[in-house]
């Protein structure tokens, strides 16, 4: 069935030669997600045969066999009447051709249906882990065309994607799925993707072929009848560009991973409603490509595959938080610089903070003596005891300054030479000596700034005591501005509070000189 | 060796997890626990998450307490110190770095000899100054001492000098005023230190919390963060209640933050780090 309106219960029958595998593929993924492997037993009727009821194991293995059985004598899946690409639709009629994404795609199910299988101590194990291995040789020797892998080849022979080709030099799919299929070696991998970023990453997101048809092409099918740069014609087909972020997260550009999916977003888009001109909040199933006259309007809004598959790898991908085999997986793949986490501490309103934590620090109630019973500590009174007032705010400061000195390291860890570390990698040092003779002793200036700057800053010390204890208990956090705030404005005391604040002025000098002075000697 | 590394890896990336959740649970906690019914903050163990969302305490703030006002009068006071103080301290910047007088230079480190004074130790007199003037309890006592500083000076000041002359020279020869130089081509170049420099200001203001508790004496005059402490004296025991005005306080800053992160990181580089 190439697809299923589940009211109707209609679908269409096609001789299209990845239908098959998207079964299995469903399979592994509820089992990924759920670890239940009962959905293996559940039986089900066929399609032509409704007596016969099986379990959905039995169905996935016959899919699974349907395209192993064929195959050409290189040794790659026939594409039939098209595979994913439905517009490809007559590129393997007569059963003789090949599709390159398709092995990729056979492969990805192959080992992971095989692991399901080693679990069930299924017979076929070893017979799919050959034919694997096979695919993958075949693969090797056949698919690659020099500055990419091509798409498919026709049924007289001719690539398709490939750089001899006139038109639609280079496909998507081919790419992303060399590196989500694991098939092809890092090396061709990072080849692959890197002349995806270069020759279909558009405006609105990687094209799924370049350059579009001019003309129809009889031997491809209906894609080529296209108008240039529309859907599958040279278009961004979202459904195969949300695939463009699996792959880029899995070799970890990042940077990608976010741009594509800002470039995909409908409501980005949307900001250009004259170009883009559909609705802004539902994802559109494509957007016309460079070629078109109409670059950059999205199409076939409410396509609901296309929303799922961005869904999901938004989540899975961009967010990287998906489930696998053994547990739940996080792997985000934000830009690297989107430090807003660890940053939001600094910039937020300090007597805001020192409320919230004053109610963390709450004797029966708070969060942090509750962390700390599972270590068997007793509760402690941190702002009621004289002994644990201090440092409970000083936990608090060291917390909320994390950021902003971590800034302040990272930059000095830029300034120092990479080739120290080199030549120590040279020598086989290993990271801790590194650590203690390079990193730390070239910080130094850093460090100290950071210890005289947070010393001076601490000295002013007044909104955390104000609001957790008032200086309390027994002035355990009394701090010199508190005091000068009481003698000064509550008690009216204005010459012995302008004598306070003299004090602190002496002090903070003094942190001042000493920082002039050595700052220039400390200086690698 | 490979093995090792893995270990090795998957140490540090424990690590930044635990470091980042260890900054953002109190956070978390701290809009869940507004979001509570009363008194459900206060149990034990404690709830990470709310049993049933509650908007009353939000309510409560802004129908029955003066918060609303409050948060008023923090944006204003913060928005107008930021507009004044960037158009004085960059008149300022220009004139140190590209007008020629004599005393330049001696008015410039004296300036800067300033920086080491805390704020703390020139309160008292400041704030007996605007008493005569008659400015407590009005937005003039926050606005006034905000209408400059050294620090934005010197910041605009590093950055103008690196605008070339020619530019300047340019306009001059072709009758240009100093003002006219100033509006048309010093301030539209200097747009970044510009904007790095409102972010500073505008998040210091809108934080800061010693100066408008010693300014402002009368509730309604409050910005957040005074009306917040001052809410703690009354409303100890109502947890949420005081969870949901911290989120009020804390808000505003964040949103801005995440908008403009990439200025105000620049921005620390700018002040503290010396060649």
């Amino acid at each position: 069935m190439h697809w299923w309106h589940p009211i109707s219960e209609t679908g269409l029958k096609t001789n299209m030669s990845d239908d098959l595998l998207w079964l299995p593929f469903l399979v592994i993924h509820y089992i990924k997600e759920t670890n239940d492997y009962t959905i293996l037993d559940e039986k089900v009727e066929y399609y032509d045969d409704k007596e016969n009821l099986e379990p959905i194991l039995n169905h996935s293995i016959k899919a699974i066999d349907k395209v192993l059985s064929r195959f050409s004598e290189r040794g790659l899946p026939l594409i039939g009447a098209g595979d994913w690409n439905d517009g490809l639709s007559a590129v393997g009629l007569e059963w003789k051709g090949e599709s390159i994404w398709l092995t990729e795609f056979l492969y990805l199910i192959l080992n992971e249906f095989i692991e399901i299988l080693n679990k069930l101590n299924y017979f076929k194990t070893n017979e799919y882990l050959t034919r694997a291995n096979k695919l993958k040789e075949a693969f090797e020797k056949h698919a690659w065309d020099g500055e990419w892998f091509y798409r498919a080849t026709k049924d007289n022979g001719e690539k398709i994607g490939s750089n001899d080709s006139e038109e639609g030099k280079i496909y998507l799919n081919p790419q992303t799925w060399a590196v989500i299929s694991n098939i092809a070696n890092k090396e061709k991998q990072n080849i692959a993707l890197n002349s995806t970023e270069k020759y279909l990453i558009k405006k609105n997101g990687p094209v799924l072929l370049y350059p579009a048809y001019s003309k129809p092409d009889y031997l491809i099918g209906y894609l080529s009848r296209y108008a240039p740069g529309r859907r599958e014609n040279g278009g961004v087909y979202t459904h195969a560009a949300t695939w463009s972020i699996w792959a880029f997260s899995l070799i970890k550009k990042k940077e990608l991973v976010y741009e594509i999916y800002k470039k995909l977003s409908p409501v980005l888009n949307g900001l250009n409603p004259d170009e883009y001109m559909v609705e802004p909040y539902v994802t559109p199933g494509n957007i016309e490509g460079p070629d078109s006259p109409l670059y950059g309007m999205g199409g076939w809004t409410w396509y609901t595959g296309s929303a799922a598959w961005l869904q999901k790898v938004i989540v899975e991908y961009l967010i990287g938080v998906r489930a696998e085999k053994n547990g739940l997986l996080l792997d985000p793949n934000f830009p690297d610089d989107w430090d807003y986490v660890r940053f939001i501490p600094v910039v937020t309103t300090l007597v805001a903070v020192a409320i919230v934590w004053r109610y963390i620090y709450h004797p029966k109630f708070g969060l942090f003596n509750y962390i700390l019973s599972f270590f068997g500590i007793d509760p402690i009174d941190w702002l009621g005891d004289p002994v644990f007032a201090m440092p409970a705010i000083i936990i608090l400061t060291v917390w909320k300054n994390f950021g902003y000195n971590m800034i302040l390291f990272i930059a000095g860890l830029q300034n120092i030479p990479k080739d120290l570390y080199e030549a120590a990698d040279l020598d086989g040092a290993s990271s801790w000596f590194k650590f203690k003779s390079i990193t730390l002793p070239l910080l130094a200036p850093t460090t100290f700034f950071i210890s005289i700057m947070t010393m001076i800053g601490y000295f002013q010390l007044f909104a955390e005591p104000y609001v957790m204890t008032q200086g309390g208990p027994l002035n355990a956090t009394l701090s010199i501005v508190l005091y000068m705030y009481q003698e000064g404005f509550r008690w009216w005391n204005i010459g012995y509070s302008v004598s306070i604040a003299f004090v602190l002025f002496v002090i903070i000098l003094i942190g001042t000189l000493i920082q002039f002075r050595y700052e220039k000697r400390i200086h690698y | 060796m490979k093995s090792v590394f893995i270990i090795k890896k998957f140490f540090l990336n424990f690590l930044a997890i635990l470091i980042s959740i260890v900054t953002i649970l109190p956070f978390v906690w701290m809009i869940s626990a507004s979001l509570m019914k009363s008194g459900e903050s206060a149990k034990f163990p404690p709830r990470l998450f709310p049993e049933q969302l509650d908007f009353s305490h939000y309510i409560f703030l802004f129908q029955n307490l003066e918060m609303t006002r409050n948060f008023i009068n923090s944006l204003l006071v913060s928005i107008l110190v930021t507009c004044i103080s960037l158009l004085f301290n960059s008149m300022a910047a220009y004139a140190f770095a590209k007008l020629r007088f004599g005393i330049k230079d001696k008015l410039f480190k004296f300036l800067l000899s300033l920086m080491i004074i805390p704020a703390q130790v020139s309160m008292l007199p400041l704030f007996l100054m605007l008493k005569e003037m008659g400015f407590i309890n009005t937005y003039l006592g926050i606005i006034i001492p905000g209408m400059a500083s050294v620090f934005g000076i010197f910041l605009l000041r590093q950055y103008m000098i690196s605008i070339p002359d020619s530019l300047i020279d340019a306009a001059r020869i072709d009758g240009a005023s100093d003002f006219k130089i100033f509006f048309t081509i010093m301030l539209p170049l200097s747009r970044s230190a510009l904007i790095t420099l409102g972010i500073f200001t505008f998040i210091g203001t809108w934080n800061d919390f010693l100066w408008p508790l010693i300014v402002m004496t009368d509730s309604s005059m409050y910005t957040l963060p005074v009306a917040l402490a001052n809410l703690m004296g009354e409303h100890t025991q109502d947890t949420e209640l005081m969870m949901a005005g911290s989120v009020i306080t804390v808000i505003p800053v964040l949103i801005i933050f995440a908008f403009v992160q990439k200025y105000y990181i620049s921005g620390i580089m700018i002040g503290s780090l010396k060649e």
